[in-house]
């Protein structure tokens, strides 16, 4: 079972950009994929705020159905903006199961300096490869969502994500850091353009699996659930330790992080 | 800021433990003007309730106030710096104890507790845990303290950042085994939740029996400071150290972005446990310190050695 990540530059128009994403990922994600993941704004630059032409979008998504559906995987699509009935556009990502359909779908806002709004929605879905999570844009980069869907057993999380911060070698590393404080697997996709470094990556609770930095590809890393369940089981001779974030957890003391003005 | 973090080794006289923060604290005033020392959990030695360790109980141990405490407020006092007596095993006169940490403020006087909230092996026998997390006010701004393990729970480093401490001091220990993880796990807090952090661990090896095998936990120092940008100074893993930093508030990095984007009434289900839990490990602990076996995980470790850690 292996995990693939794409990234990729962007090209002068998002048809570029797609076709070379598109045909990146057919040659090189093999038959023992379990997870295919793209990065939030997959085939656009984030700096443009338009919506996806149909047509192209359409393209994508009947390729990326194949993509699961010839490898028998769940396919994170990454993101593009899409146009609303009421005119709003939205980010929406979708997760592929192996036959193609959509198993969960994340829409998010798009906020006026045009980037990724959070959300209110953090689903979690079982696989035969482990439950995980999916995540789009910014909610990984605060502390509840990744939480949240770890606490509901999310064994890998899957992130739609962009490297877009100010201090990109904080996180970048921070990819792994937040795999080890929820004892998880994350699989982060990242683009590259002016305003996004990379920093695709497999990371694991000990460290990282695979990292892409900012060189354009997909890279891969191997994936098996039993290593997070079996470190997430509690060890009371204390040789291994990373189980006590999720189970010595005080629920009666947190109740300030969902009070609506912090 | 100024911050001096001391690095500590436990030895097998307690009594040299204290003498030696004491010259420690006095060593590094001398050398300049330091706002606060920061200390590691457990200052004084290892508690009693590491494997092997009963003989220091009541000596490792004491009450607040007490002597031992009496002994640090007067140095704070003589030499005009705040103490942070990472911890103290807490004597409550009653069967029970608590770990506590300590806030001393340069008049002498205590200025805050923190006392651990997330009770780690044995503690969650023999130790009374905190009923609240909060901050504490000083010259410096807001502060927090996150007791050792409370670091491990990603919502103790939130809250505090989010009642507005700025800098957060993490007295712990570190394993040999966690020690590349662990560092970047509290550069990760710090960057996620755009505070300082300011880590003490001890350095040194305790030795015991739990049951019928020997154990020896190892704690690996590797003190250090993070900023949000990442750790700014970093003590070894194996001796004694003291890293002297200056240490401003962080001006508002990618961290408080991301906070104003939060929606906290989508976060109810962190008011909930871990889906997988499913066994009661203090009771398993409770039986295994009167003799019952509780269950274990993984392969039988050696028969007379091996490696055990205490915390994550």
């Amino acid at each position: 079972m292996t995990i693939f990540v794409a990234q990729h530059a962007r090209r002068a128009n998002p048809e570029a950009t797609a076709a070379a994403v598109l045909d990146d990922l057919d040659s090189r994600v093999s038959d023992d994929a379990s997870f295919v993941v793209l990065p939030e704004n997959a085939f656009t630059t984030g700096d443009q705020v338009r919506a996806l032409p149909q047509q192209l979008r359409e393209r994508c998504l009947e390729r990326l159905t194949a993509l699961a559906r010839t490898r028998g995987a769940y396919v994170l699509t990454g993101s593009w903006p899409e146009q609303r009935p009421d005119g709003e556009l939205t980010q929406v990502a979708r997760l592929l199961d192996p036959s193609g359909s959509v198993c969960a779908q994340m829409e998010r806002p798009i906020l006026p300096d045009g980037t990724t709004g959070t959300g209110d929605d953090f689903p979690v879905v079982q696989t035969p490869y482990g439950r995980v999570g999916v995540l789009l844009g910014p909610d990984f980069w605060l502390v509840e969502p990744p939480r949240i869907q770890c606490l509901a057993g999310a064994e890998l999380l899957l992130v739609a994500g962009s490297l877009d911060g100010t201090q990109q070698a904080a996180q970048r590393a921070a990819v792994w850091g937040i795999a080890t404080i929820n004892t998880v697997a994350v699989a982060f996709a990242g683009s590259l353009s002016e305003r996004c470094g990379g920093g695709s990556a497999v990371a694991m609770p000990e460290g990282f699996a695979a990292e892409a930095g900012t060189r354009e590809g997909i890279i891969e890393a191997p994936w098996d659930a039993a290593n997070i369940q079996h470190l997430r089981e509690p060890d009371l001779r204390f040789q291994q330790t990373l189980w006590f974030g999720l189970w010595a957890r005080r629920t009666e003391l947190y109740s300030d992080l969902t009070a609506q003005v912090s | 800021m100024r911050v001096a973090v001391v690095q500590t080794q436990w030895v097998d006289d307690h009594e040299d433990g204290l003498r030696n923060a004491h010259q420690a604290i006095e060593d590094v005033c001398s050398a300049g003007d330091i706002d606060l020392v920061c200390f590691p959990e457990f200052l004084l030695g290892p508690p009693w309730y590491m494997p092997g360790q009963d003989g220091l109980k009541g000596r490792t141990d004491t009450p607040i106030p007490g002597p031992v405490v009496d002994g640090f407020q007067t140095l704070a006092r003589k030499l005009g710096t705040h103490i942070l007596l990472g911890s103290i095993v807490e004597d409550l006169q009653d069967g029970m104890y608590r770990n506590t940490s300590l806030l001393i403020g340069r008049q002498g006087v205590i200025t805050g507790r923190a006392i651990k909230a997330h009770a780690f092996g044995n503690e969650m026998v023999v130790c009374r845990q905190a009923d609240s997390l909060g901050v504490m006010s000083t010259e410096f701004g807001q502060i927090g303290i996150a007791v050792c393990s409370d670091f491990w729970i990603p919502e103790v480093i939130r809250l505090l950042a989010l009642a507005g401490a700025r800098t957060i001091f993490v007295p712990g220990g570190t394993l040999g085994q966690n020690q590349p993880l662990m560092v970047n796990a509290l550069r990760t807090a710090a960057y996620l939740n755009d505070v300082n952090i300011v880590y003490a661990s001890s350095v040194g090896v305790v030795r015991g029996k739990r049951g019928d095998r020997l154990v020896e936990i190892h704690f690996a120092g590797t003190s250090l400071v993070a900023r949000p940008e990442g750790v700014i100074a970093q003590a070894g893993s194996d001796k004694p150290e003291v890293l002297v930093v200056d240490l401003d508030e962080p001006a508002p990095g990618d961290g408080r972005r991301w906070q104003q984007l939060r929606r906290p009434g989508a976060y109810q289900k962190l008011l909930t446990p871990y889906a997988g839990q499913n066994r009661d490990l203090a009771a398993e602990l409770r039986a295994s310190l009167t003799g019952g076996q509780g269950p274990h995980r993984g392969p039988a470790a050696a028969a007379t050695s091996a490696t055990e850690g205490t915390r994550p």
